[in-house]
Order: C-alpha cells, then structure tokens, then sequence
C-alpha cells in the first residue's frame, strides 16, 4: 500500500471527522426522537395510572360501607349459592326460632316472583311467649341470608295464655340477579 | 487563566535540601533544619519533629480537601539520562521504557521513584508511534522518595515530587535554549545542562562556598571565622594590606580555574547561569566567565528574594505557566509513571459536571426505561381489580337495599306498647313491609282511644293513623276498635331517637298492657266514671 502524504492524510481525517459529526448528529437525532416516544408513551401510562388510581380511591369508600353493611347483616354475598339458599335460610329460620324458644308450626314456600328478584317466599306459623317472639323477629335481620321480613301478624293463643301466635311471611332476595344487573354510571 | 482555576486546590512547595527542608504556602514559610542518619534517611527525632511542625504550619482541618505539595528534592542521589526508544504503540511504550531503565540504571525500576519526558527531537519532528522517541529519564532510590511522601500523606498533603534544579531552570530568561545552570551551596554545587530546553546531564560538583573558604584559610594560615569574614569582603578595599589581598585573590582564583576545569570536563556550553547566595557574594558569575575565557558568558540570576524563599517559587512565576509545561515528576507509584501525571484537579471537576449534567439530561429518560416495566405490571393489575368495581356497586346495592326493606317491626311494637293504656286488649295485630300496621281489640273508652292515636302520633313514628272503627258495647263496659296506621318512610324515621332494636323488644316484653292483657286474657277493668270518649272526629263545637 503506497504511504499517504500529509495532505491525503488531512483530508481523510476531515472526511472521517465530518462524517463522524454527521453520524452524531443524525444518530443523536433519531435516538433522541425515539427517546422522546418512549418518554410520552410512559408519560401516558403514569396519566392512565394517576387516573386509574383516582376511580380506585373512589371506591375504597364504598368498600369501607359494604364491609360495615356486610357486618351488620351478617352476609356475604360472593359466598351465597342460588342452588341452596333457600334451604339454608330455612334451615337457619328453624334454628333461631328453636334457639330462642318459639315453637313452629308449619312452613310453605310459595314460589318466587322474578320481576321483583326474589328467589322464594316462606310463610311460618308459630307460638310462643313474648321475648321469644320478639328474639325471633329480631334475629331474622341477622340470619345471614338475603331475608325480608314481608308481613308479621300476631295474635293471642287463646288456648295457652300468656302465648302469642306467630305468622310471618319472609322474602328471599335472588341475589343471582342483582348481580346480573347493569350498574349505572356513577 | 483558566476560568476553573478557582477549583484548583492551592499548592504548597517544598524544597528539600541536604540539611534542610523548606516549605512555602502563600506568603508563609517554614525552614526545617533537617537531622540525617549516616544512610542519609532522616533520624526517627527528625521525622517526628517535622511532621508535628507541618502540623502546626499547616493548621488544616479534617473536612478541608488535600492540598497538594509540589516537593522538590536535590540533586544528590539523582540519575539522569536521556534514552532513545525505538517506535512503538502506547502499549508497547511502557514495557520498553522500564527495559531501558533497567539497563540503564544501577537499580531495577521496582526499587527507583522516576519520571520520564519525551523530548522534541532536533530535527523538528515529532514524537510518534512510528518514529524513535527520545526522553528524559530521571530516577532516584524509591526509599528516599517514600519517606518524605509518607510524612506528607500523614500531614494530609498530597505530594508530588520533582528536582529543585529542574524549578531552578524555569527562571532562565530564555528556557528553550542550550544553556547550563549552577548552583553553588555550601559544601557542593548543582550542574545542570540543557539542550534545546531539555536536561541533558545533572551532576553534583565538589565545589562550595566552604572550598573557597578554606582555601583562604590554608593560604593565611587564618582561623575559618576570619576566612569567612574575608572572604565576603572579597571585592571591597578593606582588606588588611595589598599581600594580604594578592594572597585571598589567588586563592579564590585558584579554586575557580579548578571549578573552571571541573565544568569544562562536563561540557560548558555557551552560556552559564550561576545561581545561589555563595555565588553572588563570591562575583561567582563574573570571575567564571574570566576563567572559561572562550566566549562563555555566565550570569548571575537572582532566583528569587530573600533567604527563605525557595527555588521552588520559579514555578509559580506569572507567565511561565503557558510558556512551559510543568515540571518532570519523579512518581513515587510505577503505575503513574507517565510524563502528564499531575492531573489538573479542575478537569476532575470537569469531567464530574460533566457526568451530572448528564444525569439530569439523561434521568427523564433512565425513568423511563428504568420504571415503564414495573408501572405496566402495576397497571396490568390494576385494570384487572378495576373490573371488580362493578361488582363491589353491584353488591353494596344489595347490602343498601336489603338494609333498607327491613321493616322496624319491633320498634313499631314499642311504639304501640309505650302509647297503650291499662284494659286494653288487643286481639290482632298485623304488620307488612309497606308500613302498614293493623290493630284490633278493645279499650275501655273512648278517652283511651283518643289518647292512644295521640301518643301513636305524637310518637313520630307513624304518618297516619286512623281509628277505622271503635263500637261501644252493649254494656258500655269497653269500646272495640279498629285502627290502622302507616309508618313513615325512612328518612323521616330517621329524625326521631330511634330505639335501637334490642331495646324495642326488651320494651315490648314489660308485662304492662298488651301482654298482659294477652297473657292475661282476663275481662277489663271497669272504666272510669265520665264522659265517653268521643270517636275518631270528635264532634264539631257549636
């Protein structure tokens, strides 16, 4: 390979160092440029974030009032099945009455009626002194199932003073389709 | 000056001489008389007592940064030697460099603290890679070096060392020339040749201002406080008589042809600069250039003023520092050996703005490539407990409304137990989750009734109330009636002081009127003497 002279020499090192500054600046550009989409798109997550974080704060109010309401009630509505609730409130209502001293008479289910989301209707029959009575009617909103007292009437046992006679009719809430239904927009 | 000199940390300069050690920070100075053991190390008393001294001088504190000591140190144990390396690559350079050394030194480079040069060659080109390169190589015992660089290091300096006869050129008026330097001490004297403004031999010469002392001593048969007094009054015309002064000029001239013949051994060069107190009061510059004859013209150079101002301040010498590059250094560290190894510190802060101006250039984006992975993730989740939300509305629409359909059925009893009268009975009473409320039974008169849908009223509890029908008996002994009433919507229940359901039912089981009579079931009482009750609408005044 002949040897360069110093003006060969000069002229490459200007080429190389013009090139060098060329490849700089347009490397440095796209680089910055991509560094930039990057940086937005990150930015948009972190707006995407604050903003997913806001409508979750929203809701740590209503989770604090389920809590409570689900405390007061004694219900937790993620465990209850469709399939078995009825028995098991049925169940519970006998325990409670037999618990509290109040004798049972019979009990019809009625068949439910789904517009207004109610599973089955039960109708009981029972006698017994006052404070069982009303253990037994105080002790049905704690049941821990979806049970609406419907109607309550009450009479003497005219055979057995000092007894009152029972008849409720309770409502069992279908939770099944509340949870079908479509929540509004807050 | 450069815009960063003000990052420099200042320099302290040392001259470190045979018996002594000099030290200048600023306008301060130090001279330490320095004590030696026969090796020439310094006594344990000696190196103690300097180092409590610099203590003292210095007076630095534990935060202040290092200063940095530029140390000079005489020529005595000091090689120099110009070496020519054949082309090489950096690489390659260091590996030949300490081949030469040691072949060219007494001592192999491990056991040497020594600093190299490259030269500008005579024929004007450069030093490169593919051409033979030429230094100046300059080595001393590593041991010699270490001793003070550890004293240094303990007083929290950083030193850096080099030859007092290389600070002592850079007053020469013409540095890039050929010339020669001599400084002239007590007992010895420092040569020191350039070649087109690099050292080409350093030497000591056995010649002092205690030669030429005791040659007037010799040659009077004097005592050496005598010879000394005479000896500075050399050129004055006090001396005691003309064979007195013929005998004191032949002895000095005498020991100047033999300094003469000393230096023309080692090559004299053109011009020679005579440096050193001794040299001024012996007219050392201007008798020389007699004894040289030839055309050699020696000069005397005032280094600098006053006898406790070291050499050293040639390097600090305004203008110079453009002019030259810095000294030779003598590296204590092989590893930094290398000719620019006084790195300037503001470089160091240079390059550290540099890299912060990076970092806060580059941190919006590191951000985002360091935390866009992690805040997906937590995003990714997120959404997937956000599709929860529904559910959560759609359950607490449940609990609310499951709540909310609870009739207060005991605390309507409480209500209706609280507002009856002693003789009332009821036979019937039937509540609905709509409100409403149905009683039937009897009272004993019409006042009771009245008085009874008073208190249900007054209560606050019901919205209406209506005695739907109340028919005396036949024996006027109690009035059967009929009522029904409707209980308020929640929100107006709400107002009233609400009795909590426990309390409702501890209330209705007071055996006081229902349940007793109920229990009872016994006739009532008779009712009192009076006017009967009137009915619901009592009958409108005239």
């Amino acid at each position: 390979m002949p040897a360069l002279s110093d003006h060969e020499k000069r002229t490459i090192r200007y080429a190389v160092v013009g090139i060098s500054i060329y490849l700089v600046l347009f490397g440095g550009l796209r680089g910055w440029k991509y560094l930039e989409k990057k940086r937005a798109d990150y930015q948009h997550l972190v707006k995407e974030a604050s903003g997913l974080k806001l409508e979750v704060q929203h809701y740590e109010t209503k989770v604090l009032l389920v809590k409570k309401l689900m405390e007061g009630l004694r219900i937790d509505p993620a465990k209850l099945s469709r399939a078995s609730v009825v028995g098991a409130t049925s169940s519970a209502i006998q325990k409670a009455a037999a618990t509290g001293g109040l004798r049972l008479g019979p009990i019809r289910e009625s068949p439910a009626r789904p517009a207004t989301k109610e599973l089955a209707s039960m109708q009981l029959e029972g006698a017994g002194p006052v404070p069982a009575v009303t253990t037994f009617l105080h002790r049905l909103d704690t049941l821990g199932y979806p049970v609406i007292v419907d109607s309550v009437q009450l009479s003497p046992e005219l055979t057995r003073p000092g007894m009152l006679k029972l008849n409720v009719t309770i409502i069992i809430l279908d939770f099944d389709q509340w949870k079908k239904e479509e929540v509004p927009n807050a | 000056m450069s815009g960063l000199d003000f990052l420099k940390s200042p320099w302290l300069y040392v001259e470190i001489g045979q018996s002594s050690l000099k030290v200048l920070n600023g306008e301060g100075g130090l001279d330490f008389p320095l004590d030696r053991q026969e090796n020439g190390r310094l006594t344990r008393l000696c190196r103690e007592q300097l180092t409590r001294s610099l203590h003292g001088f210095l007076q630095r504190r534990r935060w202040q940064p290092r200063m940095r000591a530029l140390c000079a140190i005489g020529a005595r144990g000091v090689s120099l030697r110009r070496l020519t390396l054949p082309p090489a690559t950096n690489e390659e350079f260091e590996r030949l460099l300490r081949l030469q050394i040691e072949s060219e030194f007494p001592l192999p480079p491990d056991q040497l603290a020594w600093g190299y040069r490259r030269v500008k060659r005579e024929d004007g080109l450069a030093n490169g890679p593919n051409s033979s390169q030429e230094l100046v190589v300059v080595a001393v015992k590593k041991e010699f070096v270490v001793e003070y660089s550890d004293i240094f290091s303990e007083c929290g300096l950083n030193p850096v060392f080099t030859l007092t006869a290389f600070t002592r050129g850079r007053i020469i008026p013409q540095p890039g020339g050929s010339y020669a330097v001599l400084d002239v001490g007590h007992t010895q004297s420092e040569w020191m040749s350039v070649e087109n403004g690099a050292p080409n031999s350093l030497r000591i010469l056995p010649w002092g201002r205690d030669t030429v002392t005791r040659a007037i001593e010799q040659r009077l048969g004097i005592s050496r406080g005598e010879a000394e007094q005479l000896k500075i009054n050399l050129d004055a015309h006090n001396t005691p008589d003309e064979e007195t002064a013929q005998k004191i000029q032949s002895a000095v001239e005498a020991e100047l042809n033999s300094l003469a013949e000393l230096l023309q051994s080692t090559g004299t060069g053109q011009r020679i600069y005579v440096t050193g107190i001794s040299a001024r009061e012996l007219d050392l510059a201007h008798r020389l250039a007699k004894c040289l004859g030839d055309g050699v013209a020696c000069e005397h150079l005032e280094s600098v003023s006053g006898a406790g101002r070291s050499a050293l301040l040639g390097v600090e010498q305004p203008g110079d520092k453009n002019a030259e590059p810095p000294p030779l250094l003598i590296q204590v560290n092989e590893a930094e050996s290398g000719e620019s190894l006084m790195r300037p510190a503001p470089w160091k802060w240079a390059a550290l703005a540099a890299l912060l101006a990076f970092s806060l250039f580059s941190l919006p984006y590191a951000e985002t490539f360091l935390m866009k992975s992690g805040l997906s993730r937590r995003l990714a989740a997120l959404k997937v407990e956000k599709q929860r939300l529904p559910e959560i509305d759609r359950e607490l629409r449940f609990l609310q409304y499951l709540k909310d359909s609870q009739p207060p059925y005991l605390e309507a009893l409480a209500v209706v137990a609280n507002a009856t009268q002693p003789g009332t009975r009821f036979d019937s009473v039937s509540m609905n989750r709509r409100g409403d409320l149905s009683l039937r039974g009897f009272m004993r008169d019409s006042q009771q009734v009245s008085d009874f849908r008073s208190k249900l009223i007054s209560s606050g509890f019901f919205s209406t109330v209506v005695v739907e029908e109340q028919s005396p008996t036949p024996d006027r002994q109690r009035v059967n009636l009929r009522i029904s009433a409707q209980f308020k919507s929640t929100p107006g229940r709400e107002t009233l002081p609400m009795i909590p359901t426990a309390l409702a039912a501890a209330e209705i089981e007071k055996p006081k009127v229902v349940a007793k009579e109920v229990r009872s079931n016994t006739p009532p009482e008779r009712a009192a003497p009076g006017p009967a009750a009137p009915g619901t609408n009592p009958p409108p005044k005239p």
